[in-house]
């Protein structure tokens, strides 16, 4: 119970940094300024407007959720770390893992409530683009909705990879650098997978490259997994195992990587 | 009586650089800090100070041996329950205010929202810092997140108040209000363990000291004992009526340090003062001063490390110096 | 922070300040080239998981492109890497209308360019399968560019089916099987697309083809009405004005003139099948480099 309640008050005050933190105020503030420009971007579309305007939305959602995942890891993780703040947390009555997890937490509910309100915003800016446009086809908003949570998972992932890192390193940059290699390559490697599987190479692959782009695949988690962007843009109907699935990949691998990261914290001299 | 510190054979190997390089910073440490005590920790910088409290907080894990708080192993978070603990430079979540911070930090030690509310706003008018309550750290002076930790450690009304250099960064206003809390505390019968290297401090304050040198436990006894060592010598200062000479008396024995018109300082041993004192009387003077002659702890601290004029030992100091 | 951000802006506002006054001083600009893009894979890397976007501002670009090098410095647009362009841009996102869209408006009075446009839409269609505009485009593809009345009515056939207001295709349908003639069915199927395009740039092209079948239905009419008279065609357009059947031969908007060939029909010689050759001259001496 005491563990929980520790968990509790470290995500709120991590939650409360992030919404005071000035990098993430003014990312948001870009995201909200993005958003209102859907009107804008939308315009330039010849035959699919409103199509345009769903996916640009939820791609400034995206990008912006991951984004103040980076840096809030930078900052209010790796930073904490760096400059020893986190030892005063750490110096009481609690082990490491609740500390780590009480992070987390703060990660979980800021990205939650930036999806959720910038969601929010997108929701409500897309009945703006409607007016005016005849035939718009009509918005999917459940595909909408599951996108959005798509989008939450791979902020929650790339979060959980921030914490794995923290606690393997010793500077704060460092982390974050790392960080944003994995979504590179976590977002990619399904695409350049089927590409090389596709054999659509001029020359044979080396099996060494092969073999370590097969590796790449499974050790990176396959954010591709969590897109389901093009179903919210076009209306499509979301195959409910691949959903299934995706959930169920996310979760796990979540698990392991806090698990791994709580493991590594333990050891960590906080020198 | 149960120990509040107790560490046995406690060593930390730092593996250090490229070729990673093993560096021992602390060897064989046993100590054992009683209920109710004011133990000063003292070493130049880098002497392990820092790294047994760092062990006893459970932000690094020792190499060897084991350390115990309140009979719990270090290793058992439960094990700080009762601990207040200060770092040397104090780093806060600058974007909390001090009652936010204090409020995370009480939710942590199991109290009540009520006892946080009271025992924050108590804390704060301690360390003055009422006034800045609802501020955010980030614009705090240096003093201010100091005197901020000193409100943190003591948020749990702790057993046992771990200091690691309370006194560096601190003005003499500070400086005073931590010697008043420390003797404060004392009298409460609550257990202090600091370490610092401000001579002042220590005199002062503790009752036993334990001395570092290089990670090596120098000395640990009562700070009496350490600085009035048996067989010292005492020094006694007497004023003498005109043509008094040493010569015509017992006190022509002893070793006349100085003179100065009809005052005599000698250097005498704790058998000869009975006999010197009356000699002193039946001549028809007075005693001025009559005081053991004590070693200063540089000299002491100087003793025990072996070389003079090594590097670090410039840390130490008092504030007369 | 904020200070950094203001910085950022007041610099990118200025730079997109002076980029416009240099875009208005006319003749000192630079030429404007039309970028090719990595491969589909580094694209897909690059868009950060948000393919579909990526595809969008391709063909954002594609389209600001047209606009400024046709419509306003009146030079031939890079039509190879255009659609080269518009290819990736589909392998992006395969459902991006605007792709397929745009793609048609540009190559389908380019004859060597039709059979890449043509799978270029027939990969819509497997994406879009319930959007008449692409068997509609392939069969005005066919029927005009390849000369295949049979494949044309098919996809018009699966294009009606796909949609409810149907008359279109049932004049068109009627026209390009029954009547055959192909300047009339042509200008019914550029004045339905001319309706369905807001693009400006895309509006001022088509509207220049338009004009230019307007011209040649004329001129056929014009033969035709010879024809009738004299009971033989003309040798040539100028017998037309000498007849005093016409006045005068209208210019033709692309710059070449109107001949008849050698079958008897109404030609231009059109200088875009040129532009696609040369662009694709122009990239085989590149990649040979």
């Amino acid at each position: 119970m005491h563990s929980f309640a520790c968990i509790r008050a470290l995500g709120l005050a991590t939650l409360k940094g992030g919404l005071r933190d000035r990098l993430i105020q003014s990312l948001l503030l870009a995201g909200l300024f993005f958003l209102l420009s859907t009107l804008v971007f939308s315009s330039f579309s010849m035959r699919q407007p409103l199509e345009v305007a769903i996916n640009y939305s939820l791609a400034t959602v995206q990008i912006l959720a991951i984004l103040v995942t980076l840096f809030l890891g930078l900052n209010l993780l790796s930073r904490e770390i760096e400059t020893r703040a986190g030892y005063l947390l750490m110096g009481q009555p609690i082990s490491r893992t609740v500390y780590l997890l009480g992070k987390f937490y703060g990660l979980c509910l800021l990205n939650f409530l930036i999806v959720a309100f910038f969601g929010l915003c997108a929701a409500l800016s897309l009945p703006l683009v409607k007016i005016g446009l005849t035939n718009a086809p009509s918005i999917a908003w459940g595909n909408f909705f599951v996108a959005q949570l798509g989008i939450l998972g791979i902020s929650l992932l790339l979060g959980a990879v921030t914490l794995l890192f923290t606690a393997l390193a010793t500077s704060a940059v460092l982390p974050f650098l790392m960080t944003v290699g994995v979504w590179f390559i976590g977002q990619s490697t399904e695409a350049v997978k089927n590409y090389l599987e596709a054999g659509l190479t001029a020359q044979p692959m080396p099996p060494a490259l092969k073999w370590l782009v097969t590796v790449a695949y499974y050790l990176f988690p396959n954010l591709s997994l969590f897109d389901f962007k093009v179903y919210a843009i076009y209306g499509l109907t979301i195959p409910p195992l691949l959903a299934g699935y995706a959930l169920i990949y996310g979760l796990v691998y979540m698990v392991i990587l806090l698990l791994l990261a709580a493991t590594l914290f333990q050891k960590r001299d906080m020198t | 009586m149960t120990s509040a510190i107790k560490t046995s054979k406690l060593s930390k190997q730092y593996k250090k650089g490229v070729r990673q390089q093993q560096v021992s910073a602390l060897l064989d440490l046993d100590l054992e800090i009683r209920r109710g005590e004011v133990f000063g920790f003292i070493g130049s910088n880098g002497a392990g100070k820092s790294t047994t409290i760092k062990i006893l907080m459970g932000l690094i894990q020792a190499t060897n041996g084991q350390a115990w708080l309140f009979e719990r192993p270090v290793t058992d978070p439960a094990a700080r329950l009762h601990v207040g603990y200060l770092s040397e430079h104090p780093h806060f979540h600058d974007f909390l205010t001090p009652l936010e911070l204090l409020h995370l930090l009480g939710t942590m030690r199991q109290m009540e929202r009520k006892t946080i509310a009271r025992k924050s706003e108590e804390l704060l008018g301690l360390v003055s810092l009422s006034e800045a309550a609802n501020r955010k750290i980030r614009g705090f002076s240096k003093g201010m997140v100091q005197r901020l930790g000193i409100a943190a450690a003591l948020l749990g009304d702790p057993d046992l108040l771990i200091l690691d250099e309370p006194m560096s960064g601190l003005d003499p206003l500070g400086r005073h209000l931590v010697a008043t809390i420390i003797r404060d505390l004392q009298r409460q019968g609550k257990t202090i363990f600091f370490s610092t290297h401000i001579i002042h401090d220590i005199e002062t304050l503790c009752d036993r000291v334990g001395i570092l040198v290089q990670g090596h436990q120098k000395y640990v006894g009562s700070i009496q004992e350490a600085l009035y060592p048996a067989g010292n010598l005492f020094e006694i200062t007497v004023r003498m009526p005109e043509q008094w000479a040493p010569a015509q008396t017992i006190l022509g024995s002893l070793r006349l340090l100085w003179h100065k018109e009809s005052l005599y300082n000698f250097e005498l041993t704790e058998a000869e003062i009975s006999s010197a004192t009356q000699a002193v009387i039946a001549a028809g003077g007075g005693i001025v001063t009559l005081e053991p002659k004590r070693r200063s702890l540089e000299e002491l601290f100087l003793d025990l490390s072996g070389k003079f004029g090594e590097k670090g030992q410039s840390d130490l100091t008092s504030p007369a110096s | 922070m904020k200070r950094l951000l203001l910085g950022f802006g007041a610099t990118g506002m200025l730079a997109w300040l002076i980029a416009s006054y240099a875009s208005l001083g006319g003749r000192a600009v630079a030429p404007l080239r039309f970028p090719s893009y990595p491969p589909v894979w580094a694209l897909q890397a690059m868009s950060l998981g948000n393919k579909e976007l990526a595809s969008t501002l391709i063909f954002y670009n594609a389209q600001f492109y047209f606009g400024e090098k046709y419509a306003w410095r009146r030079e031939t647009p890079e039509y190879q890497r255009l659609f080269v362009a518009l290819d990736k841009a589909t392998d992006l996102d395969p459902r991006n209308m605007d792709c397929y869209y745009f793609a048609q408006g540009l190559f389908s009075d380019i004859k060597p360019a039709i059979p890449v446009l043509n799978r270029l839409l027939q990969k819509g269609m497997r994406y879009r399968p319930n959007d008449w505009y692409l068997p509609f485009f392939l069969s005005a593809n066919y029927y005009f560019q390849l000369k295949d009345p049979v494949t044309a009515a098919h996809y018009l056939q699966r294009a009606a089916a796909l949609t409810p207001n149907s008359s279109l295709f049932a004049s068109l349908s009627a026209r390009m099987l029954y009547q055959g003639n192909q300047t009339d069915a042509a200008i019914s199927y550029l004045e339905a697309f001319i309706k369905e395009t807001n693009n400006p740039g895309v509006r001022q092209m088509l509207f220049k083809r338009l004009e230019a079948l307007v011209a040649i239905q004329y001129l056929e009419r014009a033969v035709a009405a010879f024809a009738k008279e004299h009971g033989h065609p003309p040798q040539s357009l100028t017998e037309l004005i000498r007849f005093g059947i016409i006045k005068k031969i209208p210019a033709d908007p692309y710059g070449g003139t109107f001949e008849l060939d050698a079958t008897g029909r109404v030609v231009t010689t059109s200088k875009l099948v040129e532009a696609w050759k040369n662009h694709d001259k122009r990239n085989q001496n590149q990649q040979a480099q």
